[in-house]
């Protein structure tokens, strides 16, 4: 415990000063611990196979209005899926897509001078040797390309440009990685097409499913003869309509005259019971006199006055004196007021009246009877009216039930032209770039990495080998060591030595 | 102040372990004034400070010798060397503190070892006059061998065996008239080993011992051998001064090793682990 307090410390964890005397105390370990880590390391990293890299940037346009289908799409109001980038980065690992790829790289002309030795194996590869155990046999064949060219290429996603990708290839030799490159970048482009014209045929015949589905169920319902129904019984409401409404007006009209001809009848009879009294005829005869006068005395005085010239003074007297007459008479006359005035047409009113009363009761009586008939009938027509206009909702809420299905039967008619039409006009939706990027070779575990790593095993090993070493080695070197180690005893000084 | 100048010859460098200790010709000069000095077994005078002696890392052993000087103000006077098994480490340590003692102040220093004519002390000793002490009669003597009078070495072996002769019966006492001879005392401390092998000789050493240091060769010594070493002395109560680190990393183990010592068990390390 106290040697492992010596060897740390509070704040660097390893007491770093004694360590490195701990290092030169075991010189031996301190060399060949190193020695041996760095010649390990040179060997791993020159032991290490070149690789040959290239790479193909394209782009994933299924998201963006300059994708030819996606386009053609928006136009004919159809939305098109796009790739993700998880997707497009995982299309390389389908299945179907690396059997397809072994399959083309198989058919490659120059098939047999490709490397496929993986690349951590050493060696030379022989193309032969490698498909020996197949005898021939094709699936045998791709299966075995396949698990060895399906991790030689690889799809990255540009960081710095989005839905940019990276089709990377990597290999032991130029020609097969430029191989792999080109195949598979020719490949993915066909899958891509292919995959989207997949998706719109089985769109396409989903909705020609769905189409014919629901035309059964129309025809089941026999939408035409509802139609023809309905119609019919529109025109029916509308003569019921205008029949009712000739009713109600004939109607209104006869209720009219019923009242104005019980009025008339009901005052016939007051009239002809009452009669009219004596008093107001002498007032009537009175003024009636009086009015007589006026229109004689008017009518004089008018004769005088058109002989004016030659009016001698007697016949001025009489004129002054008609006319004082006149006034008088007039000013009687307005003094009676409206006294006596209708008894005249009152007196010829029922002498009228005493005639017509008997008419008049049998016209009412009439025209009673004839309101009566015709309210009954508009109430039997109103009836029917009800009739008509409860099968008439119900055959609305009949039709109502097969819309849905019927506009839906339409919009998968549109639908289907649709995708015909996108079937026909389909175009891939990664694009690639023209030109490969340049060839890079390397070694799996790049130099520095293995510096790095040298460094770290050294100071592991050194660190491991020395503590332990230190650990189980009792002996004092030191004056350090020795207070650490006996904390309770005086360390009194250094022996004295003699020359 | 006084002071000694050593120049050792081919002295057995750290560097050339593999030279045979005990067999090389003693090349070891005095550099002095005067002619060859007369020793007397009484404590004379030391020489003047024309002496000096010569150490590549000064710094050092100033720095362990004002610390073990220190203690000695502080009044111990009985100073362990030990190790793993590198015997001339120890001797070295022990010569040169026993240097800076005898620079820093007139001390009368004694060092016992049972490897005086093997390692670092092998050249000194071999030029140092014995001298004769009584500890309990005539019969009852002990060699020291005195080097001009800076510090004397004693066998522990003849120590030892003077501590164990049941007919003198004075086991502890011998190693307590040996410390009272002198200031101070460096004890090259034998190899763990040994001292385990044949604990009850070596106990009344191990109970004169005031402060144990223990040296730890750099690259070479194992800290569960520390642990060893410090559990069994602690055991015994002795306080544990501190460590001594010995920087030069091309010691052996082996060459280093008394000849007479057993050499140490070296178990493969996954059988420490996984104990048998």
């Amino acid at each position: 415990m106290k040697k492992l307090n010596i060897v740390l410390h509070e704040t660097t964890i390893i007491n770093f000063p004694f360590f490195w005397k701990l290092v030169l105390r075991y010189k031996l370990v301190g060399i060949i611990v190193p020695t041996v880590c760095i010649l390990f390391s040179a060997h791993y990293y020159f032991d290490q196979n070149n690789l040959f890299q290239r790479s193909i940037h394209f782009k994933n346009v299924s998201a963006e209005s300059e994708s030819a289908s996606s386009a053609i799409a928006s136009v004919i109001g159809e939305k098109t899926n796009g790739l993700n980038p998880t997707e497009v980065i995982g299309m390389t690992k389908s299945l179907d897509f690396q059997q397809e790829f072994a399959e083309k790289v198989y058919s490659h002309k120059s098939f047999q001078q490709l490397n496929l030795k993986s690349i951590n194996q050493k060696g030379v590869f022989s193309m032969d040797v490698f498909l020996a155990s197949c005898s021939g046999e094709r699936e045998c064949i791709y299966k075995k390309i396949r698990g060895r060219i399906s991790g030689m290429i690889k799809i990255k996603e540009d960081r710095t440009v989005t839905n940019r990708y990276l089709l990377e290839a990597l290999s032991r030799d130029t020609l097969t990685t430029r191989v792999l490159l080109e195949e598979a970048a020719e490949m993915i482009v066909g899958v891509r097409i292919r995959t989207i014209r997949h998706k719109i045929q089985e769109q396409i015949k989903i909705s020609k499913e769905l189409s014919a589905e629901k035309r059964d169920e129309l025809e089941k319902v026999n939408l035409s003869t509802l139609k023809e129904n309905k119609k019919k019984l529109e025109s029916e409401l509308n003569d019921l309509n205008f029949k009712i409404q000739s009713y109600s007006a004939f109607l209104s009209r006869l209720t009219m005259d019923l009242d104005f001809m019980e009025t008339q009848l009901k005052e016939t009879k007051r009239v002809a019971k009452s009669g009219i009294k004596s008093s107001k005829i002498i007032t009537f005869q009175k003024r009636k006199r009086l009015e007589d006068k006026v229109k004689r005395l008017e009518s004089d005085i008018g004769a005088i006055k058109i002989v004016a010239d030659r009016l001698s003074e007697q016949d001025e007297v009489i004129l002054k004196q008609l006319k004082r007459d006149l006034t008088n008479t007039q000013v009687e006359l307005k003094s009676m007021g409206n006294k006596g005035r209708g008894v005249s047409s009152e007196e010829k009113f029922l002498t009228k009246k005493e005639g017509e009363e008997s008419f008049t009761e049998f016209d009412f009586k009439v025209k009673k009877e004839q309101l009566v008939k015709t309210q009954r009938e508009m109430d039997s027509t109103q009836a029917n009216k009800n009739i008509v206009l409860d099968k008439l909702s119900v055959l609305d809420a009949s039709l109502e039930k097969i819309k849905p299905s019927f506009e839906y039967l339409k919009l998968l008619e549109q639908k289907v032209i649709q995708l015909n039409l996108l079937n026909s006009t389909v175009v891939g939706d990664l694009v690639f770039e023209n030109e490969f990027g340049a060839e890079k070779v390397y070694k799996k575990v790049s130099r520095s990495k293995v510096i790095l790593f040298s460094i770290g095993l050294i100071l592991f090993f050194l660190v491991a080998i020395i503590l332990t070493l230190y650990l189980l080695d009792d002996r004092i070197y030191d004056q350090f060591e020795l207070e650490k180690s006996f904390d309770d005893l005086t360390i009194i000084g250094n022996t004295p030595d003699f020359d | 102040m006084s002071g000694l100048k050593l120049r050792i010859k081919n002295a057995p460098s750290v560097d050339k372990a593999n030279i045979t200790l005990s067999e090389k010709e003693p090349t070891l000069k005095i550099v002095s004034d005067g002619g060859p000095e007369k020793l007397t077994p009484k404590r004379t005078k030391k020489k003047s400070n024309r002496y000096f002696y010569k150490v590549s890392n000064h710094h050092e052993l100033f720095k362990i010798g004002r610390s073990f000087y220190s203690d000695y103000m502080a009044g111990v006077k009985s100073f362990a060397i030990t190790s793993t098994g590198y015997q001339t480490s120890q001797q070295k340590t022990i010569l040169g503190l026993a240097s800076f003692f005898d620079h820093k102040e007139d001390l009368k220093i004694g060092i016992i070892s049972d490897n005086l004519k093997q390692g670092a002390f092998k050249d000194i000793v071999s030029i140092s006059k014995t001298i004769q002490h009584d500890l309990f009669g005539q019969d009852r003597s002990v060699d020291i061998k005195s080097f001009y009078n800076h510090f004397e070495f004693l066998d522990l072996n003849q120590l030892l065996d003077m501590s164990n002769d049941n007919e003198l019966g004075e086991y502890e006492n011998v190693f307590d008239q040996v410390v009272d001879l002198y200031d101070i005392v460096f004890w090259d401390v034998p190899e763990l080993h040994n001292v385990q092998v044949d604990s009850e000789r070596y106990f009344p050493v191990i109970m004169k011992f005031e402060s144990i240091s223990i040296i730890v060769a750099q690259s070479l010594t194992k800290k569960g051998d520390v642990e060893d070493i410090k559990k069994f002395f602690l055991g015994y109560g002795i306080n544990l001064k501190g460590l001594l680190l010995e920087e030069k990393t091309s010691l052996n183990k082996t060459d280093s090793n008394p000849i007479n010592s057993k050499p140490q068990e070296s178990k493969p390390w996954w059988k420490k682990i996984f104990k048998e």
